[in-house]
């Protein structure tokens, strides 16, 4: 992924989601698709596919090198969504899961980059908010 | 928060961010100092650092101690977990204020090598 921009000058996706998984399949640094977890069911204020961001400085806002410790840190907007009409997920099983994503057009196909856990399932009910703030990208050097 | 003289700005590496180089040994203990206090005197604070006070809330008492213990010097991995966990809340609560003082725009921070602090 990252190479391939880098180096190869590849293209950027347009956009990055991130989704939410159910406690189904726990994500690992071995999972590489969506298809490879279980998404929350759709509804009441959460699409398939996830919250969309852009790229660039609104969506990932703060950066932090932290020399003392030979990594970067990106952090994400806050990323909101809010139950209407119904709970989120409006059916099944609780978010246990956030995974950051490209935007391939098939979603099932769309690469997992990041994940995030939760701690527990998340069900939020009519007119609530589930909020994942300031979730952290973190890059090693070594 | 007060972060006066705790961040010093700098040129940015992206059009229209701020940068700030920081150091360890100044915006760690002033944090963490922060972060108590707010905990122990109920101080009331946005969303955004009132989750944060949940986290430090569930740390080990200890924690706040080890903190300021470098790295090396601690054998026990319970130790250096806690010291770890305490940390990383002192700089997302430093982050979130810098953050806020600048009203949310694109923020850089670069913090600065000090091995007494590394994780």
């Amino acid at each position: 992924m990252a190479l391939g921009w880098i180096w190869r000058a590849q293209s950027l996706p347009t956009n990055f989601y991130v989704a939410l998984w159910t406690s189904a399949t726990a994500p690992t640094a071995d999972t590489n698709v969506m298809s490879d977890g279980t998404e929350i069911t759709a509804g009441n204020g959460y699409t398939t596919g996830g919250f969309q961001l852009t790229p660039g400085a609104t969506d990932y806002d703060v950066w932090t090198e932290d020399d003392g410790n030979d990594r970067a840190l990106v952090q994400m907007k806050d990323i909101v969504w809010t139950a209407s009409g119904g709970n989120i997920p409006s059916a099944g099983n609780g978010a246990r899961y956030a995974v950051h994503t490209d935007d391939n057009a098939t979603i099932a196909n769309r690469e997992v980059y990041h994940y995030f856990d939760l701690v527990s399932d998340r069900t939020v009910s009519d007119t609530q908010t589930l909020t994942l703030q300031n979730c952290e990208i973190r890059i090693n050097e070594s | 928060m007060n972060l006066n003289g705790l961040a010093v700005e700098v040129k940015a590496v992206q059009p229209g961010a701020r940068r700030f180089e920081v150091k360890p040994a100044e915006i760690y203990p002033a944090a963490l100092a922060d972060l108590q206090s707010a905990l122990e005197a109920h101080r009331a604070v946005d969303r955004a650092l009132s989750t944060y006070k949940a986290q430090a809330v569930q740390l080990p008492p200890e924690a706040w101690g080890l903190a300021f213990v470098p790295r090396d010097e601690l054998t026990s991995q319970a130790a250096i977990v806690a010291r770890a966990q305490a940390l990383e809340l002192a700089r997302l609560w430093f982050t979130e204020y810098l953050h806020q003082s600048i009203d949310g725009g694109l923020l850089e921070i670069r913090i600065l090598k000090d091995e007494d602090w590394r994780l």
